[in-house]
This record gives structure tokens, C-alpha cells and sequence, in this order.
């Protein structure tokens, strides 16, 4: 028995056989194929069609950027390693004498190559490995695009391992057959995390050394509550998570009972509470855990199979959630990528500090026939419900104003057509900027809502990359600056009656949302698994308490101060 | 035909990606056997993979052979590029 320590971010308690996802640094598990030659034929036209589809795709990421020859030339030097006759033979070798998959055997390659690159003693030749993993990547996503049947082959129910996953990757893992995650990147809120959360999945993560100590087959116990992972169990530890998961258990089926009461304090102030989502159809979780519409749609996720989705791609995904919203509320956060969520995406090769750089609203600006797009299909979908545009990573007015002439062109565009849209659609930025924050009385009077998005807003204003587990722990939510910088914004839009929710993920945590609420915010967005939590903690407290517990939060001048406080107040 | 030169990486990031394609590119339309040297190794200038993965940094002497049709045209072309070709990578560093 082993027991590891990671950072719980999506509770509950998991018992089951381990996956690993990349043993050994591949993404890839180790698979064969049968020798039979029309398998090994299949195989190898496999590979070949997943060539010929990354081909076209660089050809059209070079065309695309014939205006920028240092990105095109980058891509042309991409698709010249995929057509490269060497590299051809040594894959077509694995699949024809080791019998590797298609997947396996570019993964192995790949890597050998990539390694090659590492061990030079020039750290800037080392750095360009990275082109080889974006390759790999690019092929992979062939591969596994069409069947996916690595992971969607699992028979049993599995506890995923893996040194991180990309957004990509999450989205095509057979969720019903994932027990939990483990891995050994990223914080409470990286995009693992997140969709774990969404899910109700148990997760840990930033476990150090998790994918060499833990073997495809080990039977592993996850307590995504505490963040403890147990590898090879005795049965007496067995014996407690079992009991601990009935408790869980019969816990949710309390919540459950909680379903149709009114979201309200004991003393009748009424909160609502809706959902965040990455992708449409969990519009039906969201609804189903009672949340009234939602307050986040995070629309990254529309980018994923196509780099330049066009209107009516991104027309149809709304659509597809206001019919399940049912009437309920649809803010729809316009293209977010960045740093943590880039997909592949050719903008984000070579930048050195992505979290600052040309990622969110800045992409946007940059690609304005993109942004377009999206801005055509939210205005589009205004006339089939109740529909609200918010802007991302806003820094300052400039930038708001700037958004805003271009929503403003597109509607004169729509309104040229005879296309219908809502005239008056309601228009709100993410305060997740410090800049904004400290500002927000001069950006209030030109929007109709705000919503403070506390993962960047901690990031950012504590300097702390929230996907590096080494400063992982620095990442405090109940810093004063913290919660200083959520009062002012609440305050400056109580005063000037435009509304102010929050979307981040420190609402999620129970402890947070009742001093959030003293604080005077009445609007949440949370990921759909934790709603009813946070309904059964706002029913069994009074407003008043809620005030007085965030007034004695702002006296505390540390993080750990505040923690203890809440620990003593609220358990 | 044979034909070859000397030449050096004048590049800050040495002969990476994006000079190797250049190289590539450049030399696709030359019928011969063109090879780049450094020390003991030996790549094949028409694979950007081998290019990069000789791990030349700025300052590294090379040399070039080439042997086939059009030998002589396509090691003066390549010279030409390794003496004249600016790196967008040294403009950011």
C-alpha cells in the first residue's frame, strides 16, 4: 500500500482499477495490433489517411498565414516532417513488425525524435521538441478522431492516470467509463479540474510521480474530497472508502430532495444559481441539478475539431442549449482561448508567457473576421431566447469600447440583411483583470452586467501560474487583496444598479460562497455538480450572519488568517 | 557531378526549424544528393527532421556536398541562403 498526497479539486471516492494515459511520456497507451496481414493493412492506411489530413490542414494554416512567412514557414517546416520519406518508413516499420496501432507507432516516433532534440546541448534546439509534440499531436487527433477506440474500447470502468490532459483530450474520453482522474500537473483550477467538477468526477491533482508508481491494473482508491490517493490497498483501507462512499452516497440523495425548494436564506433573500458548461449538451446536467440558465458558456470547446468554425457551426451549438434552457438565461462568453485551452491552435507557438499574451479578446482583435463570426451567430441566437453576450479578459476601456464597435458593426451588418436578432441584447464583461477591478467605476456605466471570473483574477493578481503545482500553493483565494478587489466591484455596480455575478471557481467551495454573499453577490455560476451544495449551505444560513462573516473576513490580513476564520465559522 | 563548400551558422538559435525549412524548400527543386556536415554528422539537407536534429548552434562550421545533377547550382544556392537569410528569432531575442 502507497499512499500520495495531490490537491483535491472535485470530491467524492473512487475505488477501482487504474489507466494510465501516458506511460513513459506518451499519450498513447502500448497496443498491437493482430498480425493478420489485412489488419496490418488497415492499420497502415489508417496512418496514411491521418497524413493526408494533417497535410491539408498545414496547407491551409500556410495559406491562411501567407501574410506572416515566420508562422506560415513554421507549419510548411511541420508538414515537411510529416511528408518526410524517413520518418514515413520508420512508422510504417512498427505497424508492419511491431504490430504497433497507427497511434502507437507516430507516438514512439515521435518521441524518439523529440528525445533526440532534448538531449542536444543547445537549449534552444531542445525548446523546438516542442514542434515534434505538436506534431505528434496533430497526427494523433486524426487517428483518434474518427474511431477514438483506444479509450472508448474500455470495457471496466476505469480510474484515469495521466501527467496532464488537454482540453482536447477530456473531451473525448468515454465519461461514463471514467471513475476519476489523477494527474500530475495542474491546480484546483486547470482545466482538468474543471471539467472533473462539471461532471461530478472525483479528482486529484499535482501527484507528484503518479504516472511511474501507478501501473495500468493496480487497483487504486481516489479521495477527490481530501486529495489522497491510495495505490494497491490493504482491506482495511478498502473497507473505510467503501463505507465512505455509501455515506456519499446517501448524501446525494438527500441534495436530490432539495431539488425543487426555493434558493433562499433562512431570512427570505432569494440567490440564484446557474450553471457553467463547455459544452451544450450539458445544458441537461445543468438543468437536472436545478440550475436556472447559465451563467457561463464557455465556448472554446466549438474550436476544438475546427480552427475557424463558421456561423452556422457555432449558430447550431446555441441553439442546441436554449432548447434544452427552456426559457432560462444563456450568457454566452464570447472565444476564450488561451495558455491553458489552446487546442493547437498555430497562434500560441513559441509565445514565452501565454497567460499574458495574445490569448481571449486579444486573439479576437487580431482575427476580427473570427470573432465576427461568433458575434453573428450570439446575435443570431438573441432571437430564439433569452441570450447575453459577455467579453473576456478585458483590461481596460479601450479594449470594452473596442468590443463593443465591433458587436455594434456586426449588428448594423445583420440589421442590413433583414436577419433578426434582439436590438437591445444585454452586454457584460469578465472582470478577471486586475487593471479592471481597480477601475471598474470607470467600465460600469458602459455595461449591463459584470461578472468577476475569480480563476485569472486570483492568477493575475497574485502572479501565480494556476497550472504549475509548484506554486500551486500560492494560489490563495482568501488573500485580502482578493476579496478587497471583489468588494469594490460589487460595490461600484450596486451603485450604479448594473448586476455583478460570479463565474469563478471560488464560489464553488462552500466555505467562499456564504461571505461572497455577504459581500453583497447574488448571482453564481457554478459547475452543475456542486449547485446543489451550494443551495443546501445557502438554506441553512441567514443573510446577516453572511454580512457579518464577510465584514470579519476583510479584518483578517493574511490568507491563512482568513482560512482558519472560515474553517471556525462555517466547518 | 560533385560539388561542395563550407559555410557557418550565423543564426543566434542556431539551424533550427524554421531556417531548415527554408533549406528544404529551397533545395526541392535540385535533382541531386545534397548532404550537410558537422563534425561527425552527416544529414540528409532535404529532411528538415535530419536538419535540426544536427543541433547546430550560431558559430558552427559546416560543410556541404552534394552529389548528382545540378550539384554545383544547388550548393551555391544553399551558401547563398546560410550567408544571407535573417532569422526572425534573432530579431526577438
Amino acid at each position: 500500500m502507497d499512499i500520495k498526497k495531490g490537491i483535491p479539486v472535485s470530491s467524492g471516492v473512487a475505488i477501482g482499477e487504474a489507466f494510465l494515459l501516458d506511460h513513459e511520456g506518451y499519450r498513447i497507451p502500448k497496443r498491437f495490433i493482430s498480425n493478420h496481414p489485412k489488419a496490418v493493412e488497415r492499420e497502415k492506411e489508417r496512418y496514411r489517411d491521418a497524413v493526408e489530413k494533417a497535410i491539408c490542414e498545414l496547407q491551409d494554416i500556410e495559406e491562411k498565414n501567407q501574410g506572416n512567412k515566420d508562422i506560415a514557414i513554421l507549419f510548411m517546416g511541420h508538414r515537411f516532417i510529416i511528408e518526410d520519406p524517413g520518418i514515413q518508413e520508420e512508422i510504417i516499420e512498427k505497424i508492419e513488425s511491431f504490430y504497433y496501432t497507427a497511434e502507437y507507432a507516430v507516438s514512439h516516433t515521435m518521441h524518439k525524435h523529440s528525445y533526440k532534440l532534448k538531449s542536444l546541448p543547445n537549449d534552444y534546439h531542445s525548446k523546438r521538441s516542442i514542434d515534434l509534440e505538436d506534431i505528434e499531436n496533430r497526427l494523433l487527433k486524426h487517428l483518434l478522431g474518427g474511431q477514438r477506440e483506444n479509450l472508448c474500447n474500455l470495457k471496466n470502468p476505469v480510474i484515469l492516470v495521466a501527467k496532464d490532459l488537454t482540453p482536447s483530450e477530456t473531451v473525448i474520453l468515454p465519461q461514463d467509463r471514467i471513475l476519476a482522474f489523477i494527474t500530475e500537473i495542474g491546480g484546483r483550477t486547470s482545466h482538468t479540474a474543471i471539467v472533473a467538477r462539471t461532471k461530478g468526477i472525483p479528482a486529484v491533482v499535482g501527484v507528484n510521480a503518479a504516472t511511474s508508481q501507478i501501473r495500468t491494473g493496480d487497483i487504486v482508491i481516489v479521495d477527490g474530497g481530501k486529495g489522497i490517493v491510495i495505490i494497491d490497498p490493504e482491506p482495511s483501507a478498502l473497507e473505510k472508502y467503501r463505507l465512505q462512499q455509501k455515506k456519499e452516497q446517501v448524501r446525494q440523495e438527500k441534495l436530490k430532495t432539495l431539488l425543487n425548494l426555493p434558493v433562499e436564506t433562512i431570512d427570505g433573500y432569494t440567490i440564484t444559481l446557474r450553471a457553467n458548461i463547455e459544452e451544450p449538451t450539458e445544458v441537461k446536467i445543468a438543468m437536472k441539478n436545478g440550475a436556472t440558465g447559465i451563467g457561463l458558456y464557455r465556448t472554446e470547446f466549438i474550436y476544438v475539431n475546427e480552427i475557424d468554425p463558421q456561423e452556422e457551426t457555432h449558430l447550431s451549438a446555441y441553439k442546441t442549449a436554449l432548447k434544452d434552457l427552456k426559457g432560462n438565461k444563456l450568457i454566452i462568453r464570447t472565444l476564450d482561448f488561451g495558455a491553458d485551452k489552446n487546442f493547437g491552435l498555430e497562434d500560441f507557438v513559441g509565445e514565452k508567457n501565454p497567460f499574458l499574451g495574445c490569448r481571449s479578446i486579444r486573439l479576437c482583435f487580431e482575427k476580427p473576421d473570427l470573432f465576427k463570426k461568433q458575434l453573428r451567430a450570439i446575435l443570431r441566437a438573441s432571437s430564439l431566447g433569452d441570450v447575453e453576450i459577455m467579453f473576456p479578459m478585458i483590461s481596460s476601456l479601450e479594449e470594452l469600447l473596442r468590443a463593443k464597435g465591433i458587436l455594434e458593426e456586426v449588428k448594423q451588418d445583420l440589421s442590413k440583411e433583414n436577419i433578426s436578432y434582439n436590438k437591445n441584447i444585454k452586454v457584460g464583461m469578465m472582470v478577471e483583470i486586475p487593471s479592471v477591478a481597480i477601475t471598474a467605476d470607470l467600465l460600469v456605466k458602459e455595461v449591463d452586467f459584470f461578472s468577476i471570473g475569480t480563476n485569472d483574477l486570483i492568477q493575475y493578481t497574485l502572479a501565480v501560474d494556476r497550472i504549475n503545482e509548484r506554486v500551486a500553493p500560492l494560489y490563495k483565494p482568501a488573500h485580502p487583496a482578493i476579496f478587497r478587489l471583489i468588494k469594490r466591484v460589487v460595490d461600484i455596480a450596486k451603485e450604479n444598479h448594473v448586476k455583478v455575478s460570479m463565474c469563478g471557481e471560488m464560489s464553488a467551495e462552500s466555505h467562499y460562497l456564504v461571505p461572497l454573499m455577504g459581500l453583497g453577490l447574488r448571482e453564481f455560476s457554478l459547475s452543475s455538480s456542486i449547485i446543489l451544495n451550494a443551495k443546501e449551505m445557502i438554506r441553512k444560513i441567514t443573510m446577516r450572519r453572511a454580512k457579518q462573516i464577510a465584514q470579519n473576513l476583510l479584518n483578517c490580513i493574511t490568507h491563512e488568517e482568513a482560512l482558519e476564520y472560515l474553517d471556525k465559522e462555517l466547518g | 557531378m560533385e560539388a561542395h563548400a563550407k559555410t557557418t551558422v550565423r543564426w543566434k538559435a542556431g539551424l533550427h526549424i524554421r531556417p531548415a525549412t527554408y533549406i528544404v524548400k529551397l533545395l526541392q527543386k535540385y535533382p541531386c544528393e545534397i548532404k550537410i556536415i558537422k563534425d561527425n554528422s552527416i544529414c540528409n539537407a532535404k529532411s528538415v527532421i535530419q536538419i535540426i536534429s544536427l543541433g547546430a548552434e550560431c558559430g558552427a562550421n559546416l560543410t556541404i556536398e552534394a552529389k548528382g545533377e545540378e550539384s554545383d547550382r544547388a550548393v551555391e544556392a544553399l551558401k547563398t541562403f546560410f550567408d544571407e537569410y535573417e532569422d526572425v528569432e534573432d530579431m526577438l531575442w
